[in-house]
């Protein structure tokens, strides 16, 4: 191997090592929200903004998690399905189920 | 002839559970025959609508119902497979079948806002008729605990299908 690729493979992997390292340190805080028996646990969800909330379906019917002001508009999720949300806006944002509107939480980003 | 037909479904509906309730209730093989014809009753009536229906609320409540209970016939047979237990047919299951087939045959027989009508006002009927039915007979008798706790996992979506069918029934004719 010449030296000018021993080299570059060097760069290459403290470039892929800074990388790890900087994805980790920018992880982003992962809340969980379990919907089962058709409600929301926790009902309410505070969370910082950048902060990731996943909603977790327990239940064997799909569910939504909506609230269009939060830019939250999930697709149904189905049973045993999940749903990642990244909290971009703050506020405190009401949130249902948009097949079942019996359904309600909230989620407060900070 | 409508009031006197619904009368019917419901005294059929209301008299099974009781004869059972009375020798002892239904054993679990009987409970999940019940579960099981009770969603398909709904899942046959729910695709009339969506297909009959033009009204889009009515036809979108069919399509949930199509939806849910599907999805509750598909846990209450994964778990009744998972326990080996074989659905027994019984009088409570038998007249669940036959009022839901005579409910889908009227409804075949009308139109418009006659069908949306006597469509959601035997949902409404319907889904009480089944939460009287888990809360009264099936919840109690049931014996295997993960099925107890399926009837009272899945309770939910009846209550949240009666809400339902009750704004919509409230909003039908005006």
């Amino acid at each position: 191997m010449s030296a000018g690729r021993e080299a570059l493979r060097r760069t290459l992997a403290v470039a892929a090592a800074s990388m790890l390292i900087g994805s980790v340190a920018a992880a982003p805080v992962v809340h969980t929200v379990t919907i089962d028996g058709f409600e929301f646990h926790p009902p309410t969800v505070t969370v910082s903004k950048g902060d990731v909330v996943v909603w977790r379906n327990k239940d064997p019917v799909p569910h939504t998690a909506t609230a269009k002001d939060a830019g939250l508009d999930s697709p149904e999720i189905g049973a045993n399905g999940s749903f990642r949300f990244t909290a971009a806006r703050a506020g405190r944002f009401d949130y249902v189920c948009t097949l079942h509107p019996t359904m309600k939480g909230v989620l407060v980003v900070d | 002839m409508k009031r006197i037909h619904l009368a019917a479904a419901v005294a059929l509906l209301s008299a099974a559970p009781l004869a059972l309730a009375q020798s002892g209730g239904p054993n679990d093989a009987q409970i999940a025959a019940i579960v099981v014809t009770a969603n398909q009753v709904d899942i046959d009536a729910g695709k009339l609508a969506e297909s009959k229906s033009a009204n889009k609320d009515v036809k979108a409540f069919g399509k949930q119902m199509v939806t849910d209970h599907t999805g509750v016939n598909k846990a209450a047979t994964d778990l009744v497979t998972k326990l080996k237990v074989k659905p027994e047919d019984n009088a409570t299951a038998q007249s669940l079948k036959k009022g839901g087939q005579e409910n889908v045959a009227h409804l075949k027989t009308l139109k418009g806002a006659a069908f949306d009508k006597a469509y959601v006002d035997h949902e409404v009927d319907y889904h009480q008729q089944v939460i009287d039915a888990i809360d009264k007979t099936l919840i109690p008798s049931a014996q295997n605990a993960e099925l107890k706790a399926l009837l009272v996992k899945v309770r939910p979506a009846f209550i949240a299908h009666l809400d339902h069918a009750k704004h919509l029934q409230s909003t039908l004719g005006k």
